[in-house]
């Protein structure tokens, strides 16, 4: 199968990121203690590791950049449609990366139950937003169910945050 | 060995907390596996927090039972929705739905439910017979050769685990790095940024639920949602109605479909998706009436479902006896493995015996348990797939954050899943696997130390890596598959394609010109 050109054009964007990553993982790998004879020390490993991964990432330019790019849909209402899914669906996954990162900024302050709730509902909303029914279900489940499993079954201690 | 196993199954029999972890985990397995969406590879990731303390042998059987319920599960939506739990229930779900078409969906189930447990007996007596054999001559390796079976293991998993082969091997050395984080060997910090916490490692549950767990969370919400679907209701009176079909299919096919399963479960990195297409075309090609697959009928039920079911006790094979895991789950079993602090391997068959035998029995008794879950509870567990999204990854997703919290009991190693689960969210989307990661991680330290360890005898003269006609033949067969799935393979599917786009052409020339 051949890739569609866009994605041709992101894998030499990746496989430079990771050539910038191979580059700065393998100067650091100079600064362990150098090895002596009986030891490869502990820079070796991660210089070859430094050294593939350069490779890799330059095998992947190169074929980004010579592989015939594949068919791409070319009604442009339907390419627009796709692009506009595709680029919503990547929002909210993106938000809820983000909400998942305040998960575990505010869990200790708010405390395992407030932000439990909070956090399965508004998870539960990227899903669908037309029925609170539903988004109640999922926070009201999520916060039963982790106390069930951890403070009920597994004895475990959670913060109770602004409830304790 | 073979000579303690009847010692293994009373010491089995006779712990009632055993069983009932295996018949927990059956039924947690089907249950996960019925999901679209949800894997076993997800539950024993967002269970690795509470088998940390729990006995081995106890967390490793709950585990098993998740796996054989897992493989199996996915038949039921495939059957009864058309929407297979796991890419390995695909196949199935071609004969299968057309026969729920055909008003016979209890036949349906009830043949998928015997060729499962035909085929995971079948793996798993292949697995008591083989694993011993093939852990006593992984006793002859010594450095060199174990850093080359691992090499072998990783090349295998980054080329069959995706499309591309540089990206698989990338996601492999992103593993390798992860894994050289904190103390190495003689004590040097490496990658520690100063951060205490990342002396003793990047904490491997943490990882582990933010590879399968968040990950998938994050890449659910990419797709479009859909309204959940409709199931029939199946009647409990005909749960046998498969028997007489069972015998007109015969022993044969079950049996071939089984062995091709094993094989390919032996293999690191092919799947349990791998053995079931396989076993299904090879009982298309063999098949007096070639024609009749696709359209309801029993073999194209029974092949799949036998070969994928066969393939988890192929999977243990090499990780039991080389601790080179055969798939996914086997791979993070394998972590669990690690993190109790047992080392798969030849040394497991000899220090920790009192575990290996019992979990092979635990194994077959899991798919005992799955006749009796399978062909009582089936039918509701078919309708699980009828559980909204918006309900299910919410509860899934609050858990794996809570879940890293309470394995550690720190807010970093909720902060290290998040940021393992949004990296490999990333990874997805642009097409990179994630089990060479996982693999990488887990294999890592055990490469370098073998790595250092041969450089260390031979005074650093590299030429001890291949001083031996085993460590020749593991790296030559690991250059052989990475020229194959790198040069052969992307050709061959190039020129299929160019086939196939000329043939469509003419056709429609010739339609045209008609």
């Amino acid at each position: 199968m051949h890739l569609p050109r866009k994605l041709l054009r992101g894998d030499a964007v990746i496989g430079v990121i990771l050539l910038a990553l191979a580059l700065w993982y393998g100067l650091e790998a100079q600064g362990f203690r150098p090895g002596r004879a009986g030891d490869p020390g502990a820079g070796m490993f991660p210089t070859l590791l430094a050294l593939l991964l350069g490779g890799l990432a330059l095998w992947l330019i190169v074929s980004a950049l010579i592989a015939p790019p594949g068919a791409e849909e070319t009604d442009p209402e339907r390419r627009a449609r796709q692009r506009a899914i595709a680029l919503a669906g990547f929002i909210r996954a993106a938000i809820a990366a983000a909400l998942s990162v305040a998960f575990v900024a505010l869990f200790e302050t708010l405390g395992y139950i407030i932000a439990t709730g909070l956090y399965a509902a508004a998870i539960s909303l990227l899903f669908r937003r037309d029925n609170l029914l539903i988004t109640l279900l999922a926070a009201a489940g999520a916060v039963g169910f982790l106390h069930l499993l951890f403070s009920v079954f597994l004895n475990a201690r959670l913060p109770m945050g602004l409830l304790g | 060995m073979l000579a303690e196993l009847p010692d293994a199954i009373t010491l089995f029999m006779g712990d009632l907390r055993l069983i009932g972890f295996v018949c927990l985990g059956v039924v947690l397995g089907v249950f996960v596996g019925a999901v679209p969406g949800l894997t076993a590879t997800l539950a024993i990731a967002l269970l690795l927090p509470f088998t940390f303390g729990m006995p081995a042998l106890e967390a490793v059987v709950l585990m098993t039972g998740i796996f054989v319920g897992g493989i199996y599960g996915g038949s039921a939506t495939a059957i009864m929705v058309r929407v297979p739990g796991a890419p390995a229930n695909t196949m199935t779900m071609l004969d299968g739905y057309e026969m729920l078409k055909q008003g016979k969906p209890e036949v349906a189930l009830g043949l998928a439910t015997a060729a499962s447990v035909f085929g995971g007996l079948v793996g798993g007596i292949l697995l008591i017979l083989f694993a011993p054999q093939l852990a006593r001559f992984s006793l002859k390796f010594q450095s060199p050769e174990i850093f080359a079976l691992v090499v072998l293991a990783l090349v295998a998993v980054a080329a069959v685990s995706q499309q591309s082969l540089v990206k698989g091997l990338i996601a492999t050395v992103i593993g390798l790095m992860i894994s050289t984080v904190g103390i190495d060997l003689a004590g040097v910090p490496r990658y520690t940024f100063e951060m205490f916490r990342l002396y003793t490692g990047v904490p491997l549950i943490p990882l582990v639920i933010g590879l399968f767990a968040l990950a998938e969370v994050l890449r659910r919400l990419e797709e479009p949602h859909s309204r959940p679907k409709q199931v029939a209701w199946v009647s409990f009176r005909r749960i046998f109605a498969f028997v007489p079909v069972w015998r007109q299919v015969g022993w044969k096919l079950p049996l071939k479909s089984s062995l091709i399963g094993a094989v390919i479960g032996a293999l690191p990195g092919a799947g349990a998706a791998m053995a079931a297409f396989l076993a299904y075309a090879e009982a298309k090609r063999s098949s007096p009436h070639p024609e009749k697959f696709g359209t309801g009928i029993p073999e194209g039920i029974v092949a799949p479902e036998a070969s994928n079911n066969a393939m988890t006790g192929g999977a243990f094979i090499p990780m039991l006896a080389f601790g080179i895991p055969g798939d996914a789950v086997t791979a993070v079993i394998l972590g669990a493995l690690v993190i109790q602090g047992i080392v798969p391997g030849p040394q497991l068959f000899s220090q920790a015996g009192d575990l290996v035998l019992p979990l092979m029995v635990g194994f077959i008794f899991a798919y005992l348990v799955l006749m009796i879950v399978g062909l009582v509870m089936l039918p509701w567990f078919a309708r699980v797939a009828v559980i909204d999204h918006a309900v299910l990854f919410p509860i899934i997703a609050a858990v794996a954050v809570v879940a890293a919290y309470v394995s550690e009991r720190s807010v970093f190693a909720m902060a290290t899943m998040v940021a393992i689960g949004i990296g490999a969210w990333l990874m997805q989307r642009l097409h990179f696997s994630l089990v060479p990661v996982l693999l990488g991680v887990i294999l890592g330290p055990l490469l370098e130390r073998n790595f250092r360890r041969a450089l260390g005898i031979s005074g650093g003269d590299p030429a001890i890596l291949v001083s031996s006609w085993i460590a020749v033949i593991l790296l030559l067969t690991a250059a052989f598959m990475a020229f194959y799935f790198a040069w052969v393979q992307p050709r061959q599917q190039r020129r299929h394609e160019a086939q196939a786009a000329k043939a469509r052409g003419e056709a429609e020339n010739t339609g045209g010109g008609a």
